[in-house]
């Protein structure tokens, strides 16, 4: 089993030496789906941030 | 690569605009101090993580798609109607990974990657303090990774349509980036409106306090830095310009193939910051924010011509438009109760759209481009709509300039950021709820960001103490 590069006895002709290569479209799916999910979990993440200052708002610091 | 001078060519290149990246982050560390500087201490970490994360979010999103605009779009929908999917940016593509036959495409994909994330991180001062996170987040993908790539796509490369057809001229992204930002930045203003207590019940506005003004000045002073490094990624480094069966002409090039001298724009980029610096001091009576942001607002205004202006057409372009920024400031702060928390819209957007429409007077004439096959700029056909000259290349024009800068500054800035932040707002996703905006943003984190001052350290300190005392 291998992952990508073996050997680099015909380094002229090496390209991408990469792990994997060839499961591009798969990868930039990954972080599509990642990218999806930051921007879910902020979301979520700050309404209940704010939802736990509003519970515990008092009319001022100073007053 | 077997060729030495190839070989030589292209690791300098590379090395080149990977010290580009590495200087650009000071931009960025500039912003966060700046920003968490001028805001008050309840709110700091807010302001740190909502600019900070700018930097992933828009990173990602040049990486799925913002790369690919500038290099896919470039002739649409004028010079050419065909869109490639084949570009070699796409997020898919193997030369934006380790592979030995490109040793380019990723390091240029960083420098154009950190010219976003200072876009999106123009528009995070200006609302911070009432702002939300993740309704930032959505507009700095807009901003970061599509308001300024069409313009750059477009008017800020060699074979863009703009560039070709109507001569546009920008060399250092005053109009393409800046003004874009600087005018989105403008309309999201006007739907988040201004903090709480920012203007008095007769509309004069008050100043609300920095909670750390040395933080503003290192911040700014690190932009400058920063700045040195995104001039430096603005450039072609090494190129051989001449024709075919010509001589070899070795040289750096600006973005649109013309040869330069990082030496001239050494000049022009101190000239401008001088220039911007002294006259901000006059104007603002020696206000502190003012004299620094002065370095920028001169700097901004001379960009769009910097690689070829003389250093004192620069300086003077910077006198005006810093003075310009400035008093214009003030009067739509006032007028329109704007509440501009760091001067961004009159920094970026009204010195970059000066900048941009200025260059095309003082460059009435120089050829928009120059083809050649090192820097790959190459004639389209019919181009020049303004004008050519003797040679049939596209000449820079004050019509040009000024219909591409605002075009960038109205139709890519101003509008889309007044409709998405006016978006967000009916989704309740734009502005936090007055009372967490009174309360602070931090909540109850706000204690830990200075926990000497808030009693969290003396509270842990006496904690300590008294399990200490049952050890000894």
């Amino acid at each position: 089993m291998n992952t990508g590069i073996t050997s680099l006895a015909k380094l002229p002709e090496v390209t991408a030496v990469y792990p994997f290569h060839g499961m591009e479209f798969a990868f930039a799916g990954t972080i599509l789906g990642f990218f999806v999910l930051f921007i879910g979990w902020q979301l979520v993440m700050e309404s209940k941030h704010h939802k736990a200052i509003i519970g515990n708002f008092t009319a001022s610091p100073a007053e | 690569m077997t060729d030495q001078s190839t070989a030589m060519l292209t690791l300098f290149t590379e090395f080149y605009f990977f010290l580009t990246i590495v200087l650009m982050f000071f931009i960025h560390i500039g912003f966060c101090m700046y920003e968490v500087g001028v805001a008050r201490t309840k709110n700091v970490q807010h302001t740190l993580l909502k600019n900070a994360m700018a930097i992933p979010v828009v990173g990602l999103a040049f990486f799925l798609f913002g790369m690919w605009i500038y290099i896919g779009l470039q002739g649409w929908p004028v010079a050419s109607t065909s869109v490639s999917f084949a570009t070699g940016f796409e997020p898919w593509s193997e030369k934006l990974a380790p592979n030995l036959s490109d040793r380019i495409s990723g390091v240029f994909w960083g420098a154009f990657a950190l010219f976003g994330m200072t876009a999106a991180s123009i528009v995070s001062g200006s609302i911070i303090e009432r702002a939300k996170t993740v309704g930032f987040l959505i507009i700095a993908v807009y901003v970061g990774a599509i308001a300024w790539v069409f313009p750059a796509a477009w008017g800020w490369a060699g074979n863009g349509w703009m560039t070709q057809y109507l001569g546009f001229h920008d060399q250092y992204c005053s109009a393409v980036l800046h003004s874009v930002a600087g005018f989105a930045t403008l309309g999201i203003l006007m739907n988040l409106g201004p903090r709480i207590g920012k203007f008095s019940s007769d509309g004069e506005p008050r100043e609300i306090p920095a909670h750390n003004p040395w933080m503003v000045t290192i911040g700014l002073f690190m932009i400058y830095v920063g700045f040195f490094g995104f001039y430096a990624a603005c450039h072609i480094p090494m190129a051989n310009i001449a024709a075919e069966g010509q001589p070899a002409y070795w040289t750096a090039t600006n973005i649109y193939g013309f040869p330069i001298t990082l030496s001239g724009v050494t000049m022009n980029f101190l000239l401008a910051l001088f220039a911007g610096m002294m006259t901000a001091y006059m104007v603002s009576g020696g206000n502190a924010f003012w004299t620094f942001s002065g370095g920028l607002t001169g700097l901004i205004s001379a960009s769009a011509g910097n690689d070829l202006y003389h250093p004192v057409l620069a300086f003077v372009i910077a006198v005006v438009g810093t003075a310009m920024a400035y008093y214009l400031h003030n009067w739509v702060e006032k007028k329109f109760k704007l509440d501009d928390a760091v001067g961004a819209v009159a920094v970026h957007g009204y010195c970059g759209l000066f900048g941009g429409i200025v260059a095309g007077f003082a460059l009435w004439g120089y050829p928009a481009i120059y083809p050649s096959a090192g820097t790959l700029v190459a004639l389209s056909e019919g181009a020049g709509w303004f004008g050519t000259n003797a040679e049939g290349l596209p000449i820079v024009t004050p019509m040009g300039n000024a219909i591409c800068s605002l075009i960038f500054a109205i139709g890519f800035g101003f509008i889309p950021g007044y409709v998405l932040s006016y978006l967000l707002k009916v989704f309740g996703l734009l502005r936090v709820d007055p009372k967490v905006e009174l309360t602070g943003l931090d909540g109850e984190a706000s204690s830990t960001t200075y926990p000497n001052l808030s009693g969290a350290e003396a509270a842990f300190e006496k904690l300590q103490l008294k399990e200490g005392r049952a050890k000894i």
